[in-house]
Order: C-alpha cells, then structure tokens, then sequence
C-alpha cells in the first residue's frame, strides 16, 4: 500500500521580467516536481501530478487561513501579481504548495515559505505594529472596547518621518484569509494610537472571530502596507476557569 | 531573470518551556569538571485549559488566550482581591520534526518549584489559577488544589 504523502524537495520564489516598477510587479512562486511517494517509491508512469498553491498572514498555515493562489497546475511554478493577491509590502506572507494525484490523493502541505512583498509605494509610511485589544466599560451588552497600536514613526525603509502628520486608518473583517474586499472600517481615519468602539454598533455579532489591521497614512496620501492582523472572539464574557486541576510527581528530564 | 532564493525564517519567537530546574539532585561535584544531570523528581500542577467562554461560546485556547496566573493561599477563599505570584503564557512554540516550521503548543502544567519562594515550608497551601484572555478579560479561578508541605 502506498503512502498517502508525497515528498517535496523545496520551493523556491523568483521575479521575473523587468517590468515590476511599472506593473507593480510579477514574481514567480517555483518548487520541485514530486516524483515519489514518501517511501521513496516512484510515482507510476501516467499518473497525473498536480499541485495546489496557496499563500497566508500565518506562519502555522491555519486552514481558514490559506488562500489560493493556484487551484491546480501541472506545471511547477506559479505567476502571481503580489499587490493583484492582496499581499501588502513588507508584511510577510508564507507559501505553501500540496500535490494532488489524478486518483484525488493529495499530500500533506509542504513546509512554510516565508516572503516579504516589496512595497508598492517606496515613499510608504511603516506599517502600524503591535495591535491590542482591551475592554474599557461594561456599559453596553457587547461592552466597549479600546483597539490600540504603536505609532509608526519611520517610512517603510527605515528613515524617519519628519514634518508630516500620521494618521491611522483601521480595519476589520470577519474573513480569515483577510480578503481586501472583505475588510470594513472600524472608524474615520484618526491621528491618536488608540480607537475606542462597541462591537454591537459596528457590526460585529456575539461569538464572532473577527480580525482588526491599521494602516498607517501621511498627508498626501502615502500609505503604509495593512498592520499583521490581531485575532479577536467577539465576546463580553472572559474565558471559563481552567479544570482538572491536579498536582503530579514528575520525573526531572 | 533575477533570482531570489529564500531560505527558512521564522519570525522571533519565544519559546516558553515548562522548566522543571531547581532543587533536587545535585552532587558530582568532587572535584570534577563535570556536573551531574538534575535527578529525581518534581511536583507540577496541571490542568485542562478552557475551550468555552463564560458566555458558552467556543473559544481557541491557542488564539484567545494570553497567559495563566498563579495564586496561592492557606485556605480555598480566593477573592478578587489576591495577587497572583506567578504567570505563565498560555501557550508556546515547539519546533517541527522538519526542523523549518514551528507548531503552538498549549501549556498544561507548570513546576511547583517555581512557586517555593512564596511559601512556608511545612503549612499547606491550596493552589488555583485563572485564564486571562488576549482582551485582558480573566476567567474565575479554577477549584483549589491542595498542596501540602507539611
């Protein structure tokens, strides 16, 4: 009986073309052919090979989170536009590719490939960093809450900003692969480092998983990549206690 | 056609083990160069972590959840009013059998060892820990486990 796995070598990313400034860019995802079940035996002539490619905000590579960037392919790299995909500059994203053989058997995903787009804008502010979350009144059934950040004080490639007002625009969706099109403004864009809102009144519903990013703007427009996105259940109610609680004798490793 | 090999980065990530250090063991010394690996062993508390809110909705320990505290009293009346002595995160990164990626792990138990600073050696102490939630929001506490040292 064979193994249901398939061994993967390693994937590799490379641009091509030198269109890139003024396309925005096209860079190839490219890994190596499966050619063998993980037990090292060959993979019968004729039987078709294909591949499934996919991109995601999480180093774990969380299945809700994993987007299609090749539903299926025969050849051995993928063509994708970073800014056409929804991957903003220098906020890293992994790759990940799983082998699908004509009799419908697939691999396990091979392991996380971490990339950083380049910015689109290289006059972009940093993207804001370090969001958190914290209840601040009880007043209301969903309660009201403070979403909060660091503030961006340098350009994307390092410089500091000076002269220039930075405000802050932020985002939530309840969609784990954090489409663009799905994501929603919590509020009008603000210059402070803290946004105070009631979940209830901006759409959010009890029990929800929902996802906040912020995004950073300077006065003409320049704007940063989307901040990584902080994970939130929508909920009034802290967690239920720990159980089970018990003290054991352990050997010393 | 410009090439870009990348290699395996993973973003800093702490790991936070489960350290059963401290007393116990020992000797070797002699005059040695060599020390002797801790032996014997240790006591830890454990628990199951909590996979609904107060609320009955579901809730991802791996997500949701920040840190535990720790507190400690001679009796089993804990209030709101206690300190906890210790905190420990709530969860942690272990490397993957390929060695390029990293799985989060749950913490379920933690070394009383950790905790001997804080009491007096032959009373009996009760145990009991909370769950704060990445939103700050802390669980009630969990029952007292006794602890005896007498």
């Amino acid at each position: 009986m064979k193994a249901r796995n398939f061994l993967f070598v390693g994937i590799f990313l490379f641009t091509f073309g030198p269109t890139r400034a003024a396309l925005g860019g096209t860079d190839q995802l490219a890994w190596s052919a499966v050619t063998t079940y993980t037990d090292g035996s060959p993979i019968e002539v004729g039987q078709t090979v294909s591949y499934k490619a996919y991109w995601t905000q999480d180093p774990w590579l969380a299945a809700e989170t994993l987007r299609p960037l090749v539903s299926s392919t025969t050849s051995t790299s993928a063509t994708f536009d970073s800014a056409a995909e929804g991957m903003t500059g220098y906020q890293a994203v992994y790759f990940t590719v799983k082998t699908v053989l004509g009799t419908g058997t697939q691999s396990t995903f091979s392991a996380a490939m971490p990339w950083n787009p380049p910015a689109a804008n290289p006059g972009a502010p940093s993207a804001p960093a370090d969001l958190g979350i914290t209840r601040v009144a009880t007043s209301t059934p969903s309660g009201t809450w403070q979403l909060f950040w660091g503030p961006v004080t340098t350009y994307a490639n390092g410089s500091p900003i000076q002269g220039k007002t930075v405000r802050y625009a932020i985002f939530w969706t309840a969609d784990a692969g954090l489409s663009p099109a799905s994501l929603t403004p919590l509020a009008s864009s603000t210059a402070e480092t803290s946004l105070t809102f009631d979940p209830a009144a901006s759409g959010m519903t009890g029990g929800q998983r929902v996802y906040f990013m912020a995004k950073a703007v300077l006065d003409m427009g320049e704007e940063s990549a989307l901040s990584p996105s902080i994970s939130w259940r929508v909920s009034n109610s802290g967690p239920t206690a720990p159980s089970n609680g018990r003290i054991s004798g352990k050997k010393k490793p | 056609m410009n090439r870009i090999s990348l290699g395996l980065t993973v973003s800093a990530i702490t790991l936070i083990g489960i350290i059963f250090s401290g007393c116990g063991g020992g000797g070797g010394g002699g005059g040695s160069s060599t020390v002797s690996p801790p032996s014997g062993s240790v006591t830890a508390l454990e628990w199951d972590p909590p996979r609904v809110a107060a609320d009955s909705t579901p809730l991802d320990p791996r997500r949701d959840l920040e840190y535990y505290e720790f507190y400690l009293r001679t009796d089993q009346n804990f209030t709101e009013n206690d300190q906890p002595v210790a905190e420990v995160a709530a969860s942690y990164d272990v490397l993957s059998p390929n060695g390029k990626t990293f799985v989060r792990e749950l913490t379920k138990e933690f070394s009383m060892d950790n905790l001997l600073p804080f009491i007096e050696k032959g009373k009996k102490y009760y145990v009991s820990i909370r769950a704060v939630g990445v939103d700050g929001l802390k669980s009630g506490f969990m029952v007292p486990v006794p602890w005896d040292l007498s």
